[in-house]
């Protein structure tokens, strides 16, 4: 079967190993993501003013084009797009004239914003529509259980009404986890915040933040984490050499995307190229898998 | 212009004039008495000089053209808008990566877009501006500098820009991105540049230069045009 | 009807953050619960739960001195946990955005072209954006 898939900016360059690997894992369970064919960014983070309905064009354009390219559901893995997506479809939803003036400004498009499209998560989709059984039976190189820290941050569960699961106790990564044959470890960090677009203006937050992220992990015996935001990724990873400069006993771990562990689990092929787009190594989590 | 008889108003800058149906918005600028000394170029719709806003009666719709393209409609409010501020920043080409980081590092406004489309809806060109500046957000030069390529940086979209984006200042550094890494070497060119190097067409070339303009009026207009 | 007290621009100004927020603001009662919640209170140089108070009381000028809006960075945990159910968030948002909209923004996007952002990833960049420029 095939699927509408809508990647966003940054899997198309610094996570495209994010890109690559869903699209791969996809394949190999049976569903062939299509990428829309006319897209833009998703409008990064849902801006929350009230009467800025010009902030919420971009994400309502993408549902657009969706709707244009036959609706139905729309995958999205980058938690950020995820997010914003969802909110800013709820955001238009909420009142029919703020909706009215929405299509309107829109008028150069071939057809008007109806607001149906159903916006997935790939971790939500693995668990109701695959089935997290079905992952498991497509494991070639179990992880030898190793023990995973699944990171969540905040988009994927905050605000409620489009969790991914139950915000207060989340435990879907976790499940794919052990599926691939690996241990889940929770930490207390799992859904705090990694300090988001602060890495460009309070850096001080993102550095501590990222510190105490991965100290939480640690502690509680987690040898790598596992994520679905690019820019959790970028915080958690590529900030570490900075990190350690203001906490030398920071505690040092590979992040993965959650679909390039399944790509190692299921023995669908790492690329080496990968490995660049880390900041911390991902051998360990490789060798894990023996692969 | 002057012997057709049936006339529509244009309002020019808040001003009516009486002017000839059919005729260009320059057209008619000039038959209004308007000596266009600035926002004129080339005037068969290639150099970008004269752009233009415009209402038509009866919509609200702001629109762009150029002024020596658009045909004047009756009751139409326009003014030229013969430039647009803009630096130009001045980069080294070999020193950049056909990538988003590129755009970041000399545009990182273009980052700012929200996708409102406002800049599309305004381009003269019907270029889908707002598509190329969502691509060089994802660092897709290749599609920035083929969607864009039919700009003549008339600037109307960078005026529009709630973002404050001068997107045909990055369009076109997409397309010297895309010229120096990416563009397929053209072997013809390559060997006609060699050619002239060497020498071949010196002969050639001076011959010309020792013409007088009728005589090279002459050869140009007699010019053998080779079509596919 | 309520008196305004033009002198301090207390009342309109509170409703002003109410309009732009979309949250009522009045409904907290100062449990402090959305400062307990926050990851970045360190930073912050007025707590989340006073700088509500402050909001009620009309007192924008003061919030809008205060670097806690800019230090926010819209995880949404206060707004979950906040028991009188107003978005946190949204109130943090209409701060920024009075800011952002009479052109203060916290970030210039000449500043994203330093070094040590070289690689920083377009999701960072128009996020940083997005929220801190104006």
């Amino acid at each position: 079967m095939s699927l509408l898939y809508f990647p966003g900016c940054t899997l198309k360059n610094k996570a495209r190993n994010f890109d690559a690997s869903t699209l791969e894992v996809f394949s190999a369970l049976g569903v062939e993501l299509a990428e829309l064919e006319r897209w833009n960014c998703c409008g990064t983070v849902f801006s929350m003013a009230d009467d800025d309905l010009m902030l919420q064009l971009a994400p309502l354009r993408n549902l657009l084009r969706a709707e244009q390219q036959g609706g139905g559901e729309l995958l999205v893995p980058c938690s950020m797009c995820y997010n914003t997506l969802r909110r800013a479809q709820r955001f238009a939803a909420a009142d029919p004239e703020r909706l009215g003036r929405i299509r309107d400004f829109m008028y150069d498009e071939p057809s008007a914003y109806r607001g149906d499209v159903e916006v997935r998560h790939p971790l939500a989709y693995l668990r109701d529509r695959v089935g997290l059984e079905r992952v498991k039976q497509a494991v070639e190189r179990p992880l030898g259980g190793l023990r995973l820290g699944a990171y969540y941050g905040c988009l994927l569960l905050r605000p409620s009404e489009l969790a991914v699961d139950d915000p207060a106790r989340p435990r879907v990564m976790e499940d794919l986890i052990a599926a691939l044959g690996a241990e889940p470890v929770e930490f207390g960090q799992r859904a705090e915040c990694c300090g988001a677009y602060q890495t460009l203006s309070w850096r001080a937050v993102t550095l501590r933040r990222t510190y105490e992220i991965l100290g939480s992990a640690c502690a509680a015996g987690a040898r790598a984490l596992l994520t679905s935001c690019p820019l959790c990724a970028y915080n958690l990873d590529q900030m570490q050499r900075e990190a350690v400069k203001s906490y030398p006993d920071l505690c040092a771990m590979p992040v993965l995307y959650f679909t390039e562990l399944m790509v190692i689990a299921m023995g669908l092929g790492w690329k080496p190229e990968w490995s660049a787009l880390h900041e911390v190594d991902p051998q360990p989590v490789l060798d894990a898998a023996g692969a | 212009m002057a012997t057709e008889d049936k006339l529509v108003t244009i309002h020019v800058m808040g001003e009516a004039f009486r002017v000839p149906e059919g005729s260009t918005i320059m057209t008619a600028l000039e038959y209004a008495g308007f000596q266009l000394t600035t926002g004129v170029g080339c005037r068969e719709g290639f150099c970008g000089a004269c752009g233009t806003l415009y209402r038509e009666a009866g919509d609200y719709k702001i629109k762009g053209g150029l002024a020596c393209q658009t045909v004047v409609t009756d009751g139409m409010h326009l003014a030229q808008i013969p430039f647009v501020p803009a630096a130009k920043p001045v980069y080294d080409i070999e020193a950049l990566s056909p990538d988003e980081e590129a755009i970041k590092r000399i545009y990182p406004e273009v980052f700012r877009c929200v996708a409102c489309s406002t800049c599309t809806k305004i381009c003269p060109q019907d270029i889908q501006v707002m598509d190329y500046v969502q691509c060089l957000m994802r660092g897709d030069i290749a599609q920035a500098a083929n969607i864009s390529f039919d700009c003549l940086r008339c600037g109307l979209c960078g005026l529009r820009c709630p973002a404050e984006i001068v997107q045909y200042n990055a369009a076109t550094l997409a397309r010297r991105l895309y010229g120096r890494y990416l563009a397929r070497p053209s072997e013809r060119l390559e060997r006609r540049v060699e050619a002239i190097a060497r020498g071949d067409y010196d002969a050639q070339l001076d011959e010309l230069q020792g013409l007088d303009a009728d005589a090279l009026k002459k050869r140009y207009y007699d010019r053998e045009i080779k079509t596919k | 009807m309520g008196v305004i007290n033009l002198a301090d621009g207390s009342q309109a100004d509170c409703e002003r953050a109410e309009t732009l927020s979309g949250e009522k603001i009045v409904a907290c009662k100062q449990c402090g619960t959305c400062t307990a919640s926050c990851p970045n209170i360190q930073d912050m140089d007025l707590p989340v739960r006073e700088l509500m108070h402050l909001v009620q009381l009309g007192r924008l000028d003061e919030v809008l001195a205060s670097r806690t809006p800019w230090v926010c960075s819209s995880c949404l945990q206060c707004s979950v946990r906040c028991p009188r159910g107003i978005d946190i968030a949204r109130v943090m948002e209409a701060m920024r955005a009075m800011q952002l909209r009479a052109r203060k923004g916290r970030l210039s996007p000449a500043e994203v072209v330093d070094p040590a952002c070289a690689d920083a990833p377009p999701i960072l960049l128009v996020s940083a954006m997005r929220k801190l420029t104006g």
